[in-house]
């Protein structure tokens, strides 16, 4: 990428007009007479002076090369941007072959690539003149921007919360779900089931979740079907995990784990996370809101 | 010659189970056991099943009320009967999870469903499809079973069983027969393909090519995410909570299943035993009528070839005689059609029951659906800005693709 980018500033440099106007046809030209071919060579071996010169590491300048990366990242994110509107609407023409649309998701996940290549790039020459003696500076000053690095790290991590605030969220709702689900009255008289297995089986992978399926009961016969039996194990084919447990029996701090702290650190998402998982009676639930805590604590350490 | 018969036997199998080029291939059901699993098997041959919510035939409410059925007990019993599928299922220990879906569900490895032809306290007829997550048809088929008040009989004892168990008992056999003719490699793409449908379902544009479709129409992964990819990482942490909420939808099919069970039982069972009782008052009132109009013949074939006194008595005896017996064929075709408005009440009365228990559930399972649906869109929308932030793909490009994919919940 480096060289590749050399290469095109040589280009550059070599069709760049000259004072005495028309260009120096160093690479694609034809050379008319002596004098012109000598002018030429001369500018070919400047030009390889700088080449060298830009490639010796010891003469590299970080804030210059944060520059240059960061114009290259703007370029190869127009360009994605470009490809990317072409490729769509190349997909939404019916004419378009699947070969042709997978040369093309390919093509697009080649940009990407690239971009993600500049923007890695920037990350590490950030990181240099940040941590440069004497170059804390951003390296454009003026621009009124944090370090990219960290801006970047601050909006995913953000994300991350949002996302995890979101599925905690809605785990509460299944929870108030199942509660509700177990109050209510039947006009057969056979019970709600007892157990949210399936809830309360959140992220258990669902094959290894599939024992309770794949094992039936001993006690279960040809197609019996009762209420005793779902409340043991069914509805939700990954099995009741929270069978015989009272749900409104756990103390609110019964089962906090070991692991998890006082919370003395804990931010404002992380503080409703374990007030979740403290208050909540179901064990199973419980237990995943922890996990869903020490993830939170994990990514905000990270 | 063994081989022969071998082959000729395999392709027949692969004729019945896969004959869905020109609809349903059909079968009568015969007294059929569930084939159990003998010991528990390893989780890489397992398949998880998602069961549709069955269709059912469109029908006006006089033209259910004929049947002695009511649009309201055909929803019910179009979640009633996949929920005995899926237990009927599990109880065989060959699959994974087996779960009710309220849609259309593609992501799962195995997704049955359903169509309900006819359901009454005689026959049963559905219409069942199993399409695995590449987009394979297992088979495509139409079980038929009837059931005699004995085999209602039969179940007194057994509390919980259901007099069309051979019917469920087949198709998980079929289902099982197919499952058994793949290989643990092909097992193994299923699963994947599953996973990666999904992801592509939620964040389209991180794992759009990661699927590729062949010219028949099969999907096939083309290549795999890294173990540390956090996007996808993320997206198993919302596939669980897929898997939660369908689990929850679950528990509301298994109360209407619990609630249903019983009223539904008898309901069945009365409506065979009025049914018969019609039936058999309708066979007497031919019977009489053909009865009595052989009397009023034969009085009129004596009366032409006879002129004597003897003669003359017997065809007045014999007119008289057939007369009152299509006479009374009238009072019995009355009875008749009492058993015809008791089936009719039948069906009325246990509409009255089920009513308002599939109301509950319905109405729940939209209203969940419906934050389901809210969340969904969060989480699309989160994924979408964190795909950006990590990859730095323009939000325009990224937002591409991302309606939810017909059909679906979400």
């Amino acid at each position: 990428m480096h060289i590749k980018r050399l290469l095109d500033r040589s280009q550059y440099l070599s069709e760049t007009p000259r004072a005495g106007g028309g260009h120096s046809r160093i690479v694609c030209g034809s050379f008319h007479n002596r004098a012109h071919y000598k002018h030429a060579l001369h500018y070919a071996a400047a030009l390889l002076l700088w080449l060298a010169a830009a490639a010796t590491p010891g003469h590299a300048d970080p804030r210059s090369d944060l520059a240059q990366a960061r114009h290259d990242l703007a370029i190869s994110e127009q360009v994605l941007a470009r490809v990317t509107e072409r490729v769509e609407i190349a997909r939404s023409d019916p004419a378009t072959g699947p070969e042709q649309r997978r040369h093309l998701d390919e093509y697009v996940v080649r940009v990407r690539e690239m971009v993600v290549s500049n923007r890695e790039r920037v990350r590490i020459l950030s990181h240099t003149v940040d941590t440069a003696p004497g170059g804390g500076a951003p390296a454009m000053p003026g621009d009124g921007k944090a370090p990219l690095a960290a801006t970047q790290a601050e909006e995913i991590a953000a994300l991350e919360t949002r996302l995890g605030v979101s599925l905690a969220d809605f785990d509460q709702l299944l929870l108030e779900e199942a509660r509700r689900a177990r109050t209510r009255g039947t006009i057969g008289g056979s019970g709600f089931p007892g157990g949210s297995g399936g809830a309360a089986a959140a992220e258990r992978p669902s094959k290894g979740a599939a024992a309770g399926s794949k094992a039936p009961d001993a006690t279960h016969s040809g197609s019996g079907t009762g209420a005793a039996q779902r409340s043991a194990g069914e509805p939700g084919s990954q099995g009741g995990r929270i069978e015989g447990g009272d749900p409104g029996s756990a103390g609110a701090t019964a089962a906090r784990p070991p692991d998890v702290g006082d919370g003395s650190d804990d931010d404002v998402v992380a503080r409703q996370i374990r007030k979740l998982a403290e208050s909540e009676p179901d064990p199973a639930l419980r237990e995943k809101l922890w996990d869903e805590y020490r993830r939170y604590k994990q990514g905000t350490k990270g | 010659m063994q081989h022969g018969f071998r082959w000729l036997g395999a392709a027949l199998t692969a004729v019945g189970l896969s004959g869905c080029a020109s609809g349903p291939v059909k079968h009568t059901v015969e007294p059929t056991e569930a084939i159990h699993a003998d010991r528990a098997l390893a989780d890489a041959a397992l398949l998880d099943v998602g069961i549709q919510v069955f269709e059912t035939a469109a029908i006006s409410a006089e033209a259910a009320r004929e049947q002695s059925t009511d649009p309201k007990i055909l929803e019910a019993e179009a979640r009633f009967i996949p929920f005995h599928l899926k237990k009927t299922l599990q109880q065989t220990g060959q699959w994974g999870a087996v779960r009710v879906v309220p849609a259309r569900a593609e992501e799962v490895d195995v997704n049955v469903s359903g169509k309900l032809l006819e359901s009454n306290g005689e026959r049963l007829r559905v219409e069942i499809k199993i399409v695995d997550a590449t987009g394979r048809v297992w088979f495509h088929n139409e079980y038929a079973a009837e059931v005699t008040e004995k085999s209602y009989e039969a179940l007194d004892k057994k509390r919980d069983g259901d007099p069309y168990q051979d019917l469920y008992n087949r198709v998980a056999n079929d289902m099982l027969a197919f499952r058994q003719q793949i290989n643990e490699k092909e097992i193994a793409a299923i699963r994947q393909v599953a996973l990666l449908k999904f992801a592509r379902s939620v964040v389209p544009y991180a794992f759009a090519t990661h699927l590729v479709q062949d010219k028949e129409g099969t999907l096939k992964v083309s290549r795999l995410p890294a173990d540390n990819d956090p996007m996808y990482e993320r997206v198993n942490r919302i596939r669980a909570r897929e898997h939660m909420f369908i689990d929850t939808v679950n528990n509301y099919y298994g109360n209407l299943y619990d609630d249903m069970r019983q009223p539904y039982g008898q309901w069945r069972r009365s409506y065979l035993q009025e049914l018969n009782q019609k039936r058999e008052l309708e066979r007497k009132v031919w019977e009489r009528r053909i009865l009595g109009a052989m009397a009023i013949v034969g009085a009129a074939v004596i009366g032409s070839n006879s002129s004597s006194t003897g003669g003359a008595v017997a065809r007045d005896i014999l007119i008289i005689g057939g007369y009152e017996i299509i006479r009374s064929s009238g009072q019995i075709a009355n009875d008749a059609k009492v058993h015809e408005a008791a089936l009719k009440e039948l069906g009325v009365s246990f509409k009255a029951d089920v009513a308002p228990v599939l109301d509950e559930v319905e109405g729940r399972t939209l209203k969940l659906s419906g934050s389901v649906d809210a969340q969904y869109a969060e989480w699309r929308r989160t994924l979408r800005e964190l795909f950006t932030a990590e990859t730095g793909l323009p939000t325009a490009a990224a937002a591409a693709g991302t309606s939810p994919e017909p059909g679906q919940y979400r």
